[in-house]
């Protein structure tokens, strides 16, 4: 959205000032607060970055969340659980990686002492000779913002050559208030290369979310919350 | 920190980690410690879960590759020495 500047008339003055009347300041753009805290342009109002001081930095199982004294901002890093890969035994032509589980990243606004809901998905399973199974899904409420990560896909086995690997897990982003400053997120499906690797380039939490290999449960990366807090 | 299953009309609606102790009612439907044959989609009856294969499956895979490997096994090792044949039979 433009802002304008509704202008009367111009004229002319001493020392080649130019003189605007009829610009009333209450209907331009207004002052960001002032209080020491970053703040950019979101729609119409003023957002705060969360660049204050770094409180404390945590990893959450499911269960509820309490926003620690002094937070005003977050970062969520959000994982879905990775995808179980596939063998099936018979050599290197019919194993598959596990799909990536979706993975999100956002900044919020939060409020001391309030409370989030938090599910953390487990990784999937891994049968050794068939296919692998499908990642748990994340998901992470705050008020009415929801954030949503779907586990990555097990792989296929004996799907042949070039075939077979895990689908990327699917997210879902909803803040009908906009108390979010910022998101994005990504995943991969898995490798269906002959060798049966994942694929887990440019996971955004690498500990998290990543899709199995065709060899062992080792590999696959449960989902995850992990939270920095922001005073 | 354990895995759980969340268990919708008799389905593996999902699977979770959990501590067991935090509060979770707000999660729709019955939560239940997972074993190894709990997978997403799988079924949950009679207080078990059904597994992703039955072990008549994961057998007849298993002898599926037993064959292709003994097939692999006779074809390359009619050129190999009996010292080769035996490397082979222990690597393949």
């Amino acid at each position: 959205m433009t802002s304008q500047l509704r202008v009367d008339r111009i004229s002319p003055a001493n020392n080649s000032e130019i003189i605007i009347d009829g610009f009333d300041p209450e209907s331009g753009i207004p002052e960001a607060p002032i209080d020491g805290k970053l703040y950019g342009r979101k729609d119409s109002g003023w957002s705060q970055f969360a660049t204050g001081a770094l409180l404390s930095e945590n990893r959450y199982g499911s269960g509820t969340i309490t926003v620690p004294a002094g937070a005003f901002t977050a970062e969520l890093y959000v994982s879905g659980g990775g995808g179980g890969g596939a063998n099936h035994g018979d050599g290197s032509h019919n194993r598959a990686g596990g799909g990536q589980g979706y993975q999100m990243r956002s900044n919020i606004n939060v409020n001391e002492f309030e409370t989030m809901n938090a599910v953390v998905g487990a990784k999937g399973t891994f049968n050794g000779k068939a296919n692998g199974g499908p990642g748990g899904q994340t998901t992470l409420t705050y008020k009415d913002l929801s954030i949503v990560c779907g586990g990555g896909g097990g792989g296929v086995s004996g799907a042949g050559s070039g075939k077979g690997g895990g689908a990327a897990g699917v997210g879902t982003f909803s803040d009908p208030s906009g108390i979010s400053l910022s998101h994005d997120g990504r995943s991969a499906m898995g490798s269906h290369a002959q060798v049966g690797e994942s694929n887990n380039a440019g996971l955004i939490d690498p500990e998290n979310g990543a899709g199995g290999n065709s060899y062992d449960v080792i590999t696959i990366g449960p989902g995850a919350i992990l939270i920095k807090w922001y005073g | 920190m354990n895995t759980y299953a969340q268990i919708i009309n008799n389905k593996v609606a999902n699977l979770l980690l959990w501590d067991g102790i935090s509060p979770i009612d707000f999660i729709e439907g019955e939560v239940v410690l997972a074993d190894e044959n709990a997978w997403v989609g799988g079924s949950y009856e009679d207080g078990a879960f059904i597994p992703q294969y039955t072990q008549e499956e994961l057998d007849a895979i298993e002898e599926e590759q037993g064959q292709i490997r003994r097939h692999i096994i006779e074809k390359i090792g009619a050129n190999l020495t009996s010292e080769e044949k035996a490397w082979l039979e222990e690597n393949l």
